[in-house]
């Protein structure tokens, strides 16, 4: 019985809740109105006058004009209880259907029913409403066709624009080098963001010069850098170039040992130095060994060209007309060089043959001289220098003379022994003196001065190097 | 939980109502709305102040509806010299028992015809007070209850206010209804004098009696009153104080003193009473909107302006009536 009531009862608050729901609407959309003209203009303007995004705003105004639309609507709407009178009202029931809200009605119930199955709905007048809120809605649509304002820029952020970034290209260029602490990537933003505010004032100007006094001295410190590194690049590009000189002092090493080979299979290779009769422990005429330094290269340049001295002593005219003539000797080997010698001899061994030499040829450095030396008015060859040699460090190695071959001699030139020992060294040695002294403490010409054309040739040559 | 009228019992009530309307429409001709609201008010037990020219029947309507209720009727003609105790009653010293005892006076009788009460003193019509609201007089100390029902019917010349008092306002507030009895009509005229040969009024029969008014009574405290519906008749009420802050203008412009809470009890029971003559067993706005003028015009003391301007009650209660609205908006 009571469940029966309460479906009842429960059926006639259903048809009073369609009216109140129906009221309802009326009441909100009366209420929405006014805020959501006044929400539209508030976008429509910011739409066309303010720089700023409009998401912040939209949301804003969808919260204000919610707001005052239900503190407008909340007491204005329409409770069960006003719903049931105008559902009264509609049904014509007389306050029965309000008596029913209260209080079974018993056998009243059939006809309430009756007038319930009725009862038509109020009439909304949601219409007026509803355009207004139409209209609301097309203006706010017309409005976001309207061009926004353009406003001119303040020269005071044009300047600070133009400081900023340049301060942006710096920190840029400088963190390609080096990297950048986050401080200074934090106070270029905080920067942007002030000017992006428009409120880049007096303290951010200093902040900036900071900032780009900072970054000058980062910068410099930088270059600092790069310039040692460069210094340390040039040092071992200079490095690299000395070790491809090494290379081919090796290759000129290597030709001469091969010329020292050649002389020393020759009669006269001995050294100078060594005593007619002293041979080697083979009973061989003794090798020079290859030089391992400038020193020793400069002692055995000399050596040889004593030990040429001597040769040309030795065998004066036939040197000085044959073919240990440079200018003559050079003819024959590779180099090409051309040359009729024809000087004569003389106590030095230094030729003055016409003959024209040219040292296109790949001949021995030290030879292609000795051409180009052979005319005095001929121009001077090119050096040429051989192919690479194989550098073979224990073959050039230093190597003192077995005893009773010049080694117990202190002035005996070491390396070299005489390739003649039945030579006679018309140049009676002095006895204070001892041996000669070698390498580069040896003396020149000690028996006169250096012809021009020799000096020009030694020059050339060592410029070579 | 209120046991609501079944229709078989408001169909029963609506019968007899009918009739009774019937019998005063019998003595009344073409007063439909006088017998309507004469009805509702013995209903609702409210003493009835009619109010209207002479001639017009008042008196006549007052003794029908006695015959009708089968109820002892009482008739007192104030005149400036009636003392207070020559309605009442008083003590009379008995000749053979050399007693007082007291004597009713015409009070004492279900339905009294106050016929012209604006012409006696106000201390004569004071005496009606205690008679009106408690249904009992007090007589040097002691209290003798009138008989149930009681009923006050008045009537008063608007006309002729020579030498006349009016009524106080706290005896105006214990008559349920003020109805003015109005003009008849040539057609109305016809057929009274076609009708009734010398102005006799009809023999009627009684259309109830007492036990069957006592079922009326009844049936008309049964009759529901919603929430919304008592509301309406508090709002009404508040409103017809020109203080209050949802006074129509009307009111606040014209009116001196509202409507008491006597007014609203007054008003729910008309509405009941003239709800179950209508057929329902419920209050309605409708009922309450039909009752209001007849409770509350004689309620509402008015300016000397309203006086000036003309502005009677009954437009004051008419602009309450369209400024209060059916739901309240709490």
């Amino acid at each position: 019985m009571a469940a029966g009531e309460e479906r009842r009862r429960i059926a006639v608050l259903s048809r009073v809740g369609r009216v109140q729901r129906r009221l309802n609407i009326e009441v909100w959309l009366r209420a929405l109105v006014a805020p959501l003209w006044v929400g539209v203009t508030v976008l429509v303007l910011a739409q066309v006058f303010s720089p700023f995004g409009l998401t912040a705003v939209v949301v804003g105004l969808v919260c204000v004009v919610s707001t005052v639309t239900v503190i407008q609507a909340w007491p204005r709407r329409i409770s069960l209880r006003e719903a049931a009178v105008v559902a009264d009202r509609q049904a014509g029931s007389g306050g029965l259907l309000l008596t029913r809200l209260e209080t079974p009605v018993g056998e009243w119930e059939l006809g309430l029913n009756q007038q319930l199955k009725s009862l038509t709905m109020p009439k909304v007048r949601w219409r007026e409403s509803g355009r207004w809120v139409l209209l609301a809605v097309l203006f706010a649509i017309a409005g976001f066709f309207v061009p926004k304002v353009q406003y001119p820029a303040k020269t005071l952020n044009a300047a600070a624009a133009s400081r900023v970034d340049q301060l942006a290209d710096k920190v840029e260029a400088l963190a390609k080098e080096e990297l950048m602490p986050e401080a200074i990537d934090n106070e270029l933003a905080r920067l942007q963001a002030e000017l992006d505010r428009g409120a880049f004032d007096a303290t951010d100007w200093e902040a900036a010069d900071s900032l780009d006094q900072a970054l000058n001295e980062k910068a410099a410190s930088a270059a600092g850098d790069l310039s040692a590194a460069e210094q340390a690049a040039a040092n071992l590009a200079k490095s690299l170039s000395q070790a491809q000189a090494i290379e081919k002092a090796a290759e000129d090493k290597a030709a001469l040992e091969d010329a020292l080979m050649k002389l020393g299979e020759s009669p006269g290779s001995a050294s100078p130095s060594q005593q007619p009769g002293e041979t080697g422990k083979d009973g061989q005429p003794k090798k020079e060994p290859a030089p391992s330094t400038a020193a020793s290269a400069d002692a055995l340049r000399e050596a040889l060209a004593k030990r040429r001295e001597a040769l040309a002593k030795s065998f004066g005219q036939k040197a000085g007309k044959g073919s240990p003539q440079p200018g003559t000797s050079a003819s024959s080997k590779p180099g090409g060089s051309k040359g009729h010698g024809k000087g004569k001899g003389e106590k030095n061994g230094e030729g003055s043959g016409d003959g024209t030499g040219e040292g296109a040829g790949k001949g021995h450095a030290s030879r292609g001289a000795k051409g180009g030396a052979g005319h005095g008015d001929a121009p001077p060859a090119e050096l040429v220098f051989g192919e690479e040699a194989q550098m073979d460090p224990d073959r050039l190695k230093l190597e003192a003379l077995p005893q009773g071959h010049g080694g117990d001699e202190p002035g005996e030139l070491l390396g070299l022994r005489a390739a003649n020992p039945t030579a006679h060294d018309p140049v009676p040695r002095s006895p204070a003196t001892g041996a000669s002294a070698a390498g580069a403490q040896a003396a020149g010409h000690r028996e006169g001065p250096l012809l021009p054309r020799n000096r020009a040739l030694i020059d050339r040559y060592f410029q070579s190097k | 939980m209120h046991e609501l009228l079944t229709p078989q019992e408001v169909q029963l009530a609506g019968d007899a109502i009918a009739v009774l309307k019937a019998g005063l429409n019998q003595t009344l001709l073409d007063q439909g709305g006088v017998v309507d609201q004469v009805t509702t008010a013995i209903l609702a037990r409210g003493h009835v102040l009619l109010q209207g020219l002479p001639g017009l029947g008042k008196t006549e309507l007052c003794k029908s509806l006695a015959r009708l209720l089968s109820l002892p009727f009482k008739r007192i003609q104030f005149t400036p010299d009636l003392l207070p105790g020559d309605i009442t009653g008083t003590y009379v010293i008995d000749g053979e028992t050399k007693q007082f005892h007291f004597r009713p006076g015409p009070l004492f009788a279900s339905v009294v015809l106050a016929d012209e009460i604006n012409r006696s003193s106000p201390k004569t019509q004071s005496a009606l007070l205690e008679a009106m609201q408690e249904r009992s007089v007090t007589v040097l100390g002691t209290t003798h209850l009138l008989p149930s029902p009681f009923f006050v019917l008045a009537t008063q010349n608007p006309i002729e206010l020579e030498g006349t008092y009016p009524l106080p306002e706290a005896q105006l507030d214990r008559f349920l209804f003020r109805v003015e009895v109005p003009p008849v009509g040539a057609k109305t005229l016809t057929s009274i004098l076609t009708q009734r040969v010398r102005g006799e009024s009809p023999q009627l029969k009684a259309a109830t009696d007492l036990a069957g008014l006592e079922r009326l009574f009844a049936w008309v405290d049964r009759v529901y009153l919603p929430l919304p519906v008592a509301e309406l008749i508090g709002r009404l009420v508040e409103a017809s104080h020109s203080q209050s802050t949802s006074a129509p203008d009307a009111v606040k412009r014209f009116v001196r003193y509202g409507a008491s809470p006597r007014a609203a009890l007054a008003m729910a029971a008309a509405g009941r009473a003239w709800a179950l003559s209508k057929g329902k067993p419920n209050v309605g706005f409708d009922e309450v909107k039909e009752v209001a003028a007849a409770v509350l015009n004689h309620r509402l003391v008015l300016s000397y302006e309203a006086g000036l301007e003309r502005v009677t009650a009954g437009t004051i209660v008419s602009e309450l009536l369209k400024a209060i609205p059916e739901v309240s908006r709490a």
